[in-house]
């Protein structure tokens, strides 16, 4: 399948256009149906036209009664509008040489030769193909072209983030501030819920891990709870922790995600606040630090020491020595964490 | 007999030839009244019956899981998926298609089974066909009852464990089979069982079927996996030893298992997208050891402990033990521990010495 699209790319290349210049009011101003760009800016090619003029001429459908579609060259054009050129030198080709698939790919190729897709265009491109190909045909050999593993479901949620996201999540999918796998789990969700926490992802700029964590725990919340998006983040104490001044920005995304963590599993984070009181009393000396077991899974406590010689060392085993009572140090029984 | 819906099947070429495949087919057109429709391979579902052969081996060890204590069990995988629609069903996750899958290669092989078996003679091996399926809810279907035990209880060294949550023991009483044959029963709190075991016998017909065995002779085995903390459930466990007690006599009870949700993180979309209402992932989830979702340990420690309580109430010597649980929890919940894998193994094989005697051939 892929030997024929290529056929067909090197047949692309013997086709005929002319090449003339064209008021840029000939031009469909939307994407139209082969455009492949989203979320991208024009700053570098205005500077480049600027300096040496349109080097690629774009490839337009001539079409006598409505805006022409632009096949390849929607960031050109764009650019060109952006710095109020009135014409431009353009590839003019007549739409009914060759069928809507065929423009399309021809717009595929020219933008995979030259540049990496971001999800949002990806997700594009596949939902125009899906109007031409089955999706095994997609699966297998469009989405490894397009840097996409060739599963089913990674086709198909590509599809629906390019179909069904809302612009703001598309824009902040497309910059690379939402990731592509929490902008999957907002997939299934109203567009509400979806708008909401991608507002409060962005304000606490989360990491794409903590992302994921708090779309699941946010999930989880409402499940349980039987609450509501808006009820769960308008609550007071997440409020106030998202209105607190006097955290920057990444202590802010971790007292959210603690805040719906403690929520989220009550028990678990009292322990692990009562068992860090605990050890937090502990004089320990400089360099020392005692490590509780993950979620106290395991019955054994680290202790790391950060030390620069033997002396050091001896003297930091003989502080530990000397704490008084160190012998009743122990883990929570499991009745004390209830 | 009744049998749950099947409503396609697919009887692979290879497969056509096969005794275990043209039984199938036929209890199937005399269950039903005719033939379901033929399947295609890429129909799914639970209700299309897939006859294969297994290209893989048919007696495995339990994959068990990772830093946690295992018993050994081997699985005589003879299928995969069942019609139940457990909202827990850790299958759901683990298997690529939900078709039910019946080996019809599963008589040919079963002689390097059993020469596997021969060739341990120092060695018990609990067997069990209920890992990877329900053993009994499609035995209407594939008599799996009725030429399994034979194989299994002239066996020194082997018992055959068939678990369940079904009513359908019609094969097993119509066999003359008793020795070192072990027939279990899935069970929960009513809460647990009413709302997350979809098509499951109620706890009621699995405890009657239970009892009708107890009484034609069969050893009985029950399972508490996943037990689910949920509102009321001490109230809900307790009630479920209560109906154990009105229907089964304790002392011909060789084990006992206790175990909680756990599942791998992938499942957790599944169980939501299938199961929307469900409350299996309520409780507070932490990483566990192995990498799968775990109760917090206090929570687990807490159910456990309680089951005992209840259960030691009733008898003192049910071979109560718990699935894939760390050292710890073994000692807070039971006040003693198997120390490790070898040590669960050592003491699930003591009980089937006792329940069976234990003569080397």
């Amino acid at each position: 399948m892929q030997g024929r699209h290529l056929e067909k790319a090197s047949e692309q290349k013997k086709m005929n256009y002319d090449i003339r210049e064209e008021p840029l009011s000939r031009f469909d101003p939307d994407p139209g149906p082969f455009t492949l760009s989203y979320g991208f800016s024009t700053d570098t090619l205005v500077r480049s036209i600027e300096a040496v003029g349109m080097i690629q001429p774009p490839l337009v459908l001539e079409s006598p009664s409505r805006p022409w579609p632009i096949v390849c060259g929607f960031r050109r054009i764009a650019a060109a509008r952006r710095l109020r050129l009135s014409s431009i030198v353009c590839r003019v080709a007549q739409p009914e040489k060759r069928s809507t698939i065929d423009w399309l790919l021809t717009s595929l190729y020219d933008n995979l030769g030259t540049r990496g897709f971001n999800p949002v265009e990806a997700g594009m491109a596949l939902a125009r193909l899906a109007l031409h190909r089955p999706i095994e045909d997609l699966r297998r050999t469009y989405a490894p072209l397009l840097g996409l593993p060739p599963r089913t479901d990674t086709v198909e949620s590509y599809i629906a983030m390019a179909s069904a996201l809302e612009p703001p999540l598309k824009d902040s999918l497309a910059s690379g501030a939402l990731s592509v796998h929490a902008a999957r789990a907002l997939l299934d969700r109203s567009a509400e819920e979806r708008s909401a926490i991608h507002d409060l992802i962005t304000m606490l700029n989360l990491s794409f891990n903590n992302q994921i964590q708090l779309i699941d725990i946010i999930y989880d919340i409402m499940r349980i709870e039987s609450i509501e998006i808006g009820d769960l983040l308008g609550m007071k104490a997440l409020g106030g922790v998202l209105q607190d001044t006097s955290l920057n920005g990444p202590q802010r995304g971790k007292a959210a995600l603690a805040y719906l963590k403690e929520r989220r599993s009550p028990r678990f984070a009292a322990a692990a606040h009562a068992f860090h009181r605990k050890i937090a009393r502990l004089p320990l000396p400089k360099g020392a630090r005692l490590q509780t077991p993950p979620f106290f899974e395991e019955e054994v406590l680290r202790l790391e020491l950060v030390f620069k010689n033997g002396r050091e060392l001896l003297k930091m085993l003989r502080d530990i020595q000397g704490i008084e009572r160190l012998e009743e140090l122990r883990l929570p029984s499991w009745k004390e964490m209830l | 007999m009744s049998l749950y819906p099947i409503r396609k099947t697919i009887v692979e070429e290879k497969s056509a030839a096969d005794p275990l495949a043209a039984g199938i087919m036929e209890r199937l057109a005399a269950l039903t009244g005719g033939r379901p429709a033929k399947g295609a391979i890429d129909d799914l579902g639970k209700d299309v019956l897939h006859i294969l052969r297994n290209k893989g081996v048919f007696l495995r060890p339990c994959p068990g899981t990772s830093h946690y204590i295992c018993c050994g069990y081997r699985i005589l995988h003879v299928g995969t998926n069942c019609p139940l629609d457990c909202s827990y069903c850790i299958l759901q996750a683990y298997f690529n298609a939900p078709n039910l899958r019946v080996f019809s290669n599963l008589e040919e092989n079963l002689a390097a089974v059993l020469a596997e078996i021969d060739a341990h003679p120092d060695e018990i091996f609990r067997v069990g066909t209920g890992e990877f399926t329900d053993s009994l809810a499609l035995d209407p279907l594939t008599g799996w009852s009725r030429t399994l035990p034979p194989l299994f209880t002239c066996r020194p060294n082997a018992i055959l464990e068939l678990k369940t949550k079904t009513d359908k023991i019609e094969g097993l009483l119509d066999s003359d089979v008793r020795e070192r044959i072990i027939v279990s029963w899935s069970l929960n709190a009513p809460y647990i069982a009413a709302r997350e075991e979809k098509r499951a016998a109620t706890l009621t017909r699995r405890l009657e079927a239970a009892r009708r065995c107890q009484q034609a002779g069969f050893t009985l085995g029950f399972h508490f996996d996943p037990m689910v903390e949920h509102p009321g459930w001490e109230e809900g466990y307790a009630q479920t030893v209560e109906l154990m007690d009105r229907y089964i006599d304790p002392k011909g009870i060789i084990w006992i298992s206790l175990g909680s949700m756990r599942c791998m993180p992938q499942l957790k979309p599944i169980i939501l997208r299938r199961h929307p209402g469900t409350c299996v992932l309520d409780g507070e989830f932490v990483s566990g050891l192995d990498g799968k979702m775990r109760l917090f340990r206090p929570i687990r420690v807490g159910l456990y402990a309680r089951m005992a309580e209840l259960l030691g109430s009733w008898h003192s010597d049910l071979g109560l033990y718990l699935c894939m649980e760390s050292d710890t929890v073994w000692r807070e919940s039971f006040g003693w521990s198997p120390g490790d894998s070898a040590g669960l193994k050592a003491f699930l094989d003591s009980r089937v010495k006792r329940f069976f005697g234990w003569s080397r051939s």
